[in-house]
């Protein structure tokens, strides 16, 4: 059998008649809706609405992939932009950097040179000294003559009158005498001080006291000129021999005999007793002053 | 068929402005394809007849929204298609028309020829379509039976016009291998 010959019989199926009371009942259930546009039209609103859905979506999608490519492209735009600016600033900061290095090299110059200023200011500086002492030395150099003219003058002066030089000798300078008496008075306190604190007994030697005498200058008589070179020594180094006076501590309790010398300046004749006070020498006496008491320490 | 259309057209234009006289003649013009239509698929006369009045009384209510893409024929077998189906699901899964109902209607509408061979062979050929897939079977309804074309059988059933020709090819493949075997047979019982 074939397909034209299945086909022919399948066209010639069976057509089954309806029951003869089925079209009367049909016709009478007939419910036809009341004409209106309203009706009619909402459903071919949604028809219509239906119909253009996939069309609607896909522009809708569209857009969407336009605004996102839009947006994207913004981005992009703006991020070659800010790359162009980073670029540039890329640049700038190269050129920057070889500015600095610049002024680095002005700054180490400018230090060079204010370095040198300063060393040709104290090259003037030396310059000016380098004549001052140039000055001072030619004053020198006068005053070594006139000492040399002095010097001889002195010595025809004595040739014509040696008497009287030798009798006469040159009194030493009374502030020197009087920085002598202010010196034993130190050193008298400096012995008393001690002794309060050990029992009255006096010390032995004047280095024990080095706690009470604020330097070892007020051992040195100022007219004493072999030892002015142990004026400004330490205590440390400092010795007994080194001291201009003659110095008699027996480290005992000398209280109860005032008069006893303690020491005595050999040049000034100036003499320190165990009381504390000080008689002057022959050559040195009091000087005039008001309110003023007499060998008192 | 074109006059038909035609007069359909202007008779559900009426009907949709409220014209009871033309439903009428719409029914009139179109309850024999539906009933015979609904009548192969049910068991018997009273369903169908139950589910003729139930298409139409859709097609009223939903008579609004049609809005003539289609011919009147071709929406009311949609509604007769869909309405079965719910039928089927509701009440009678899978039940199919018996083989002696197509015997006695191939028997009722003998073959042109009046041979009693090509009589047989129609019954067959009935029964054999009734065991078809049921989207095949419908096809084979809507197209053959209902004599829908394959465009207006594609939008009854809402299945595109090339899924009617696949399914139609695909029937009638099975059909003619089943008639070469039920010939093969016959010419064994004969020998």
């Amino acid at each position: 059998m074939t397909d034209t010959q299945i086909e022919e019989i399948l066209r010639k199926g069976p057509q089954p008649a309806p029951p003869v009371w089925l079209l009367k009942q049909l016709q009478s259930e007939i419910t036809l809706a009341q004409p209106g546009w309203r009706a009619a039209e909402r459903p071919a609103r949604k028809r219509t609405l239906r119909r253009w859905l996939p069309a609607l979506a896909f522009g809708l999608f569209l857009l969407s992939c336009l605004v996102i490519v839009g947006v994207q492209a913004n981005l992009v735009g703006e991020l070659k932009q800010q790359n162009q600016q980073l670029r540039a600033a890329g640049g700038e900061l190269e050129q920057l950097r070889n500015q600095q290095a610049r002024h680095n090299a002005l700054e180490a110059e400018r230090e060079e040179l204010e370095r040198l200023r300063q060393e040709s200011d104290e090259v003037v500086r030396l310059r000016a000294e380098i004549g001052q002492l140039r000055g001072e030395l030619g004053d020198l150099e006068r005053l070594r003559s006139e000492n040399e003219h002095l010097k001889a003058a002195f010595r025809r002066a004595r040739a014509s009158a040696p008497a009287v030089m030798t009798a006469a000798p040159a009194p030493p300078p009374k502030d020197e005498a009087e920085a002598c008496v202010n010196n034993l008075k130190q050193v008298g306190l400096a012995i008393r001080t001690w002794a309060l604190d050990n029992q009255d007994r006096y010390p032995t030697d004047i280095i024990s006291c080095s706690n009470e005498l604020s330097t070892v200058n007020v051992l040195i008589c100022p007219g004493d000129s072999g030892k002015q070179q142990f004026k400004n020594i330490f205590w440390g180094q400092f010795r007994p021999e080194m001291v201009s006076y003659e110095l008699s501590l027996s480290g005992k309790d000398e209280s109860a005999t005032p008069e006893h010398i303690i020491a005595r300046c050999p040049i000034h004749q100036n003499v320190l007793f165990s009381d504390g006070s000080v008689k002057r020498g022959p050559g040195n006496p009091v000087p005039q002053r008001s309110g003023a008491t007499n060998n008192s320490p | 068929m074109m006059l038909l259309k035609d007069e359909a057209a202007e008779l559900c234009g009426r009907a949709q402005n409220g014209d009871f006289a033309a439903a009428s003649e719409l029914i009139a013009l179109f309850y024999q394809r539906i009933f015979a239509y609904l009548r192969r698929l049910c068991p018997n006369e009273e369903d169908a007849a139950d589910l003729t009045q139930r298409t139409f009384s859709k097609a009223w209510s939903s008579l609004g929204s049609f809005a003539g893409r289609s011919s009147f024929s071709t929406w009311l077998h949609g509604i007769a298609y869909h309405v079965y189906l719910d039928w089927r699901r509701s009440a009678n899964p899978a039940q199919a028309q018996s083989e002696e109902w197509w015997r006695s209607r191939a028997a009722d509408e003998p073959g042109p020829d009046e041979d009693a061979a090509a009589r047989e062979a129609a019954e067959q050929l009935y029964a054999w379509v009734e065991q078809l897939e049921d989207g095949q079977k419908q096809v084979v309804h809507l197209h053959y039976y209902g004599d829908l074309s394959l465009s207006e059988t594609a939008e009854a059933l809402g299945i595109a016009t090339s899924t009617v020709k696949y399914r139609l090819r695909e029937a009638l493949e099975v059909l003619r291998n089943k008639a070469a075997r039920g010939t093969l047979a016959t010419e064994r019982r004969r020998l």
